[in-house]
């Protein structure tokens, strides 16, 4: 049998036995070599502190790497690089492919490790999207550049220039979108975990996309919002601010004492831990109503804790007002009638 | 009160509150506060100590002054001060239960937009020890040359270390300075020197307060 068969691929390459063996052995080794390195990764994660940078994830990064150096090494062997395709070489297509995998593995160990760090969750989170998609736009583009076609595409968008004329309309709620959600990033009317209302949808920023922002409503379901109207909307932050103020008006009837009723309310508002002492809180006869006499109670609590102030507020003035013995009336009315009314009582 | 307590059946009493320990047959143990309940299965003891007054999580705490105090030129003046304090239930070094002794309030330090949430006290400013579980030692040094006046300090209390005896709770030795913007330094220092640490804490020095007297 002879040993030096050639093999012929068409028109380009040409494999002979020896080659093949070597591209065979190169694969196995960087196999093995990967294997070992992912181990020795695997036994170092559990020693090391930097848990963020050694762990089961670097360790299958690790073993990919070996991987993928011992393809393009069997590549290379089998001389299958030098070909040709889209007028460059299948070798500067498999090192930008290369190159662009190591980037895209770096932008998000980095994007995990910033997520790690501590301070607001908010702006890390923004701030790691912001690091990751940057850093993957630009390896892309550098990535075309060692493929060597970026002259290609270059003619190739020259060329369906008409047709980009034409995706460039359907895509600028797309492109609009985008540009809002880089707006919003400088602009920061809210931050991920900020209670909001927009229009007329209310809850807590569950994330913020490069074209959507997500809340979650009160009532648990999820509303996708596009940037673009979101930025265009009126937006009520209720956790911009520290505090917030809580406002209740309550009716006492015309026969109670207005400054006994006060004073209750105030001592009670004085009980409930998260009314904030300072400012403090104010009661005061709003307007002399049909059925009763308003009283306006305004008091100020944690941003936070609001809704859970507000019926605590509400629920405490009225069990203290009935303990006082202050009525708080129903609806009323007095009616005069032009006759004297003639009432039959029958038994 | 404050201190490791053996684990046993018995009540113990932190201030107005009260917690029950009852030994069940199964050899555990149940620990009772208000509506708190925990299973302890198992270990030595329980300790019940003091912590620093941050309620729901807040990081400062503020003590308006009862009684203004004005400190000539160059002067200082040394007194004590009541304070909220948190107790902390300790099953090894798990918390098992914290809860706010005495009166919980909290208030707005400093404006609408920039201010922050403080937990809030009113305090007498005194030369002797206040009755009260928590106390404050203050020491406000006025390096300027004018009269100062002294409404409220704030603290800063996340994380700080706390001091006890069996029946009381000392924060960190406090040093108020009146050069504007008034400076407040926990100095992580005891009050006293024979008093225990429930854990070694650094100090949180040079905290501004941007909104003074």
């Amino acid at each position: 049998m002879n040993a030096t068969a050639t093999f012929h691929l068409p028109d380009a390459v040409t494999l002979d036995f020896k080659a093949v063996l070597l591209a065979l052995v190169i694969l196995i080794l960087s196999v093995v070599l990967g294997k070992l390195s992912k181990r020795m990764v695997l036994v170092k994660a559990k020693e090391t502190e930097l848990s963020w940078i050694l762990n089961e994830d670097t360790a299958e990064i690790v073993f990919r790497m070996f991987l993928l150096g011992g393809i393009i090494g069997a590549l290379y062997v089998l001389g299958v690089l030098k070909y040709e395709i889209w007028g460059t070489t299948v070798g500067n297509l498999a090192f930008s492919a290369g190159f662009f995998y190591l980037s895209y593995v770096f932008a998000k160990k980095s994007r995990d490790y910033l997520l790690s760090l501590g301070g607001s969750k908010a702006e890390v989170t923004v701030r790691a999207k912001l690091f990751y998609y940057s850093f993957l736009t630009i390896a892309f583009l550098l990535a075309i550049n060692l493929a060597g076609i970026s002259a290609k595409l270059s003619a190739l968008l020259a060329a369906v220039g008409i047709t980009g004329i034409v995706l460039g309309f359907a895509a600028q709620t797309v492109v609009s979108n985008f540009i809002s959600g880089v707006f919003m990033y400088f602009d920061r009317p809210l931050q991920i975990g900020d209670a909001v209302k927009v229009g007329d949808v209310g809850g807590v920023v569950e994330d913020l996309r490069i074209l959507s922002t997500r809340i979650r409503s009160w009532d648990g379901t999820l509303i996708r919002i596009p940037n673009e109207k979101l930025f265009n909307s009126n937006i009520v932050n209720l956790m911009r601010y520290p505090a917030r103020r809580v406002e209740v008006s309550v009716g006492i009837s015309y026969d109670s004492d207005v400054e006994k009723a006060i004073e209750i309310i105030k001592k009670t508002l004085d009980d409930i831990p998260f009314v904030l002492a300072e400012p403090e809180p104010t009661v005061y006869v709003d307007s002399l109503g049909d059925s009763a006499v308003i009283l306006s109670v305004r008091a100020w609590a944690p941003s936070e804790k609001w809704f859970n102030v507000r019926t605590e507020v509400v629920k405490r003035i009225k069990e203290a007002l009935e303990e006082e013995g202050i009525e708080i009336p129903f609806p009323q009315r007095v009616n005069w009638f032009a006759k004297e009314l003639r009432v039959k009582l029958e038994r | 009160m404050f201190g490791e307590h053996e684990l046993r059946t018995q009540f113990i009493r932190v201030g107005e509150k009260k917690i029950h320990i009852i030994e069940n047959p199964d050899g555990t143990f149940l620990y009772r506060r208000d509506d708190v309940r925990v299973i302890i299965a198992g270990g030595d003891g329980l300790k019940v100590l003091p912590a620093p007054a941050e309620g729901y999580g807040v990081r400062f705490l503020m003590i308006r002054l009862s009684t203004k105090v004005a400190v000539p030129p160059r002067e200082s003046i040394t007194g004590y001060l009541s304070a909220p304090i948190d107790v902390t239930v300790r099953s090894g070094n798990t918390e098992i239960d914290r809860f706010p002794l005495g009166r919980e309030k909290y208030a707005l330090y400093g404006d609408a937009a920039q201010g922050v949430i403080v937990r809030y006290h009113v305090s007498e400013f005194s030369t002797g020890e206040p009755d009260s579980v928590g106390v404050l030692k203050l020491v406000i040094k006025n390096p300027t040359n004018d009269w100062k006046l002294v409404e409220r300090v704030v603290v800063p209390i996340k994380n700080s270390a706390m001091f006890y005896t069996p029946e009381k709770a000392y924060y960190p030795l406090v040093i108020l300075t009146t050069r504007e913007p008034y400076e407040v330094n926990n100095t992580g220092n005891p009050p006293d020197g024979t008093l225990r640490e429930t854990h070694r804490a650094e100090p949180i020095p040079n905290f501004r307060m941007r909104w003074w007297p």
